[in-house]
């Protein structure tokens, strides 16, 4: 058994390891601010279109799930840990008054408020904003109505740290299908499954008549 | 070995902190499921230990150890993982320890080893939800202070500290030279939620003394060497498995030294 370490010594450690760790994070800092920055965009280029027609038995549940250890070949994401600091579920729309409650907040709010998004809601013809944004990053949705009926869902802006692909096309077909903002997680991309849940939830909460 | 009794050893300390920040991280209201996940890996843990005791006519009938896997296994996978892959994973991760052994003591971590055997095998994700990522910032704090109570009290402070160094020391000559994957980048690396990952791997699966050796000059090459092979996954492939598969290389490397170790002795011992 070796004798015990001097806690001068382990300070002396603690102080060096802080200090590599500091300078990493300073030296990281421009490229993962231009990620913060970009994430922040409104709406903008790398929607993909969701097919209306898609069955939601189609789409990927928890028991199908995806692993994240496989080398990914999408480079369409980046990762936008700037926003860690406190998460936090927001709506690009300005008409939105709900748009800043934490995501506990909105997560315990959303729970209580499931059945009337689900089942009763009746919405406005138009298309609509949303955005869900975590410590994984950010993800903007947008919802399109038509007769009271959700017929496309899109992903707008997507600045997950996971691939685009984890989740699209089948969680914006599973909103069409299943005419809610309740879908199904996917395992493997849990955050990303919960922004972009949030994000339809803004979206529709706004198309509310 | 009583609960008063338990609770004044390492071992005890440690299922505490896990315990406490089990409890922490499920205040995060889509983390309340956690909790459950955890109460399913504990009792299967205590389950399969209880048989082995039982078929090996052990006096030792609570799995102190069990329970310490079970919670790691929790807190790393995605709590959308199924009941039953929680219950396979912890049903591997014990079976390691009681079967790939040397002597008495198991040869991989056997946490890690359950985990990783899940990400390839059962295909889980894994969310690493019980190192507080998606909790405020300054809760880190939970998580690193009773780590260094932890490291100390079993030891391994100087192994903990070479893998963070290392690793850290690494990723900052990867942003310098542009090493690495377009995603997966030392920036998110370094930062929240993704570095408390690697703290938690440093403070709660890195200190296992079993697995892992024991005087200093062998913890430092150890920890250093844990961080190496995660490093070189993670620049090459990334994802969060990098980090069980660098302890798991460093477990597999301290055996070999072992092994090589105690045949040299036993040689010495018989040319006398």
């Amino acid at each position: 058994m070796a004798k015990k370490m001097g806690k001068r010594l382990m300070g002396i450690c603690g102080v060096a390891v802080t200090a590599v760790y500091a300078a990493g994070y300073i030296y990281t800092m421009p490229s993962a601010q231009a990620n913060a920055a970009s994430a922040s965009l409104p709406a903008a280029s790398t929607s993909t279109p969701a097919s209306s027609g898609a069955s939601a038995s189609a789409s990927a549940s928890s028991s199908t799930p995806t692993t994240n250890t496989a080398k990914h070949t999408s480079k369409q994401h980046s990762t936008s840990s700037q926003n860690h600091q406190s998460t936090k579920s927001s709506s690009t729309s300005s008409t939105s008054s709900t748009s800043s409650t934490s995501t506990s907040k909105s997560s315990s709010s959303a729970s209580s408020k499931k059945s009337q998004a689900a089942s009763t809601a009746k919405y406005k013809d138009g298309t609509f904003t949303g955005t869900g944004t975590n410590s994984y990053g950010t993800c903007s949705v947008a919802v399109t109505i038509q007769h009271g009926k959700i017929v496309s869902a899109k992903i707008t802006n997507y600045m997950m740290h996971y691939p685009q692909y984890y989740i699209d096309p089948q969680l914006p077909q599973e909103v069409v299908s299943m005419q809610t903002w309740q879908i199904y997680i996917v395992s493997g991309a849990t955050a990303s499954t919960y922004n972009f849940a949030e994000a339809v939830y803004y979206a529709l909460q706004k198309a509310k008549a | 070995m009583n609960l008063d009794k338990l609770m004044k050893t390492p071992k005890g300390y440690l299922l505490a902190i896990l315990i406490g920040l089990t409890l922490v991280a499920s205040l995060r209201p889509q983390d309340h499921i956690g909790l459950l996940n955890a109460g399913i890996a504990v009792i299967t843990a205590l389950a399969i230990d209880g048989i082995v005791a039982k078929l090996y006519k052990n006096k030792k009938k609570f799995s102190d150890g069990g329970m310490i896997t079970a919670l790691i296994i929790a807190n790393v996978l995605s709590n959308t993982t199924p009941w039953y892959i929680i219950v396979a994973t912890t049903a591997v991760a014990l079976l390691s320890k009681h079967i790939i052994k040397s002597g008495r003591k198991p040869i991989f971590n056997p946490a890690a080893f359950g985990l990783l055997f899940a990400i390839y095998i059962f295909s889980t994700g894994q969310s690493w939800w019980g190192s507080l990522a998606l909790l405020p910032t300054w809760l880190i704090l939970i998580m690193i202070v009773p780590g260094i109570f932890i490291s100390i009290k079993v030891n391994k402070f100087p192994q903990v500290a070479s893998f963070l160094g290392m690793y850290f020391v690494l990723m900052l000559i990867m942003a310098v030279f542009h090493l690495g994957l377009p995603y997966d980048t030392p920036a998110d690396a370094l930062r929240i939620p993704f570095v408390n990952s690697a703290i938690y791997l440093a403070f709660f699966m890195l200190t296992d003394p079993p697995t892992t050796p024991s005087t200093y000059p062998k913890q430092i090459v150890f920890g250093s060497l844990v961080a190496i092979v995660g490093s070189i996954i993670f620049a090459n492939y990334g994802g969060l498995a990098y980090l069980l598969i660098g302890l798991l290389a460093g477990n597999l490397v301290n055996f070999t030294f072992m092994r090589a170790r105690q045949k040299k002795m036993s040689e010495v011992v018989i040319e006398h």
